[in-house]
């Protein structure tokens, strides 16, 4: 048995580097997964916001009240198409990120060998 | 003799082993290039999904750029008006109260010309002149109490009633 080993052990360190190559050919062989669906609303779209009303002081006319009230209602204009905005965006976020849904599970499907 | 017999197990074990183990690696070698596959396909779907949920929201965004743009103006535009309308209260107050002069010196023509009608047509055409120049007359009158308002105070009480506790 020592005879073996003593026969064996010059082939050791070549062993170990063949088996070294191996498994990193091995580790090589990689899949790779796929990223989720990016939906960018952009940062700027998210930090805008709905302007406050105007402030009306004591002492305020009438048409000074009208003024503020008729800027009011372009802001409010303003603020509401930025919500349909975000709405759309936001729905169309939902279908992309519903189809890769349905593109996972058809290939885990396909994977697991279930139609 | 005996060493070339050791070296012959041990070369037919390590190929007995190298079959062996190939063998057995082969399911996971076709799982792994399926799996490889799929990660593929996955990939190709979701840069495709990616791609069509880019050009919808730029095009979305667009909209609303457009949109906002049209807003900008409009809300221009209305306070330019506002404020010409403002600016032009005295002289719109002149105008009106030199029409509702004229319109009550008319109205006094067309009493006196009632007066001495003789015929029912034509005293029914002035007086249906009369109503329409009276209906004008109270039009600027309801115009005019506007515009002298437009310049008073609001209440107090009716301003904090309309900010509803907001400043």
């Amino acid at each position: 048995m020592s005879r073996v080993a003593r026969l064996l052990r010059p082939w050791l360190p070549l062993a170990g580097a063949l088996l070294l190559g191996l498994s990193l050919v091995a580790c090589s062989t990689a899949v790779k997964v796929a990223e989720p669906v990016n939906c960018d609303a952009s940062a700027e779209l998210l930090a805008q916001g709905c302007a406050a009303p105007q402030q009306v002081a004591d002492g305020a006319t009438y048409e000074q009240v009208l003024q503020a009230g008729g800027n009011d209602r372009d802001a409010l204009r303003v603020c509401a198409r930025q919500a349909q905005l975000l709405a759309d965006v936001i729905r169309a976020c939902n279908v992309a990120i519903d189809s890769h849904r349905q593109a996972i599970r058809r290939i885990n499907a396909q994977l697991s060998g279930t139609p | 003799m005996r060493n070339l017999v050791l070296l012959v197990v041990a070369l037919l074990s390590a190929a007995a082993g190298w079959f062996g183990g190939s063998w057995s690696g082969r399911d996971a070698q076709q799982a792994l290039a399926k799996l490889k596959l799929a990660g593929e396909q996955l990939e190709a779907d979701r840069a495709k999904t990616q791609r069509d949920v880019d050009r919808q929201i730029a095009t979305l965004k667009a909209g609303y750029e457009k949109d906002l743009q049209a807003l900008v103006d409009q809300h221009a535009a209305r306070s330019t008006q506002m404020d010409a309308a403002i600016a032009g209260k005295d002289k719109r107050l002149a105008e009106l109260n030199q029409a509702q002069t004229d319109k009550q010196a008319r109205i006094r023509q067309l009493d006196a010309a009632l007066a001495a009608a003789k015929t029912p047509q034509e005293i029914k055409q002035i007086e249906t002149e009369r109503a329409q120049v009276q209906q004008d007359v109270k039009v600027m009158a309801t115009e005019s109490q506007g515009l002298q308002c437009q310049s008073a105070v609001v209440p107090a009480a009716l301003l904090a009633a309309w900010r509803g506790g907001q400043p």
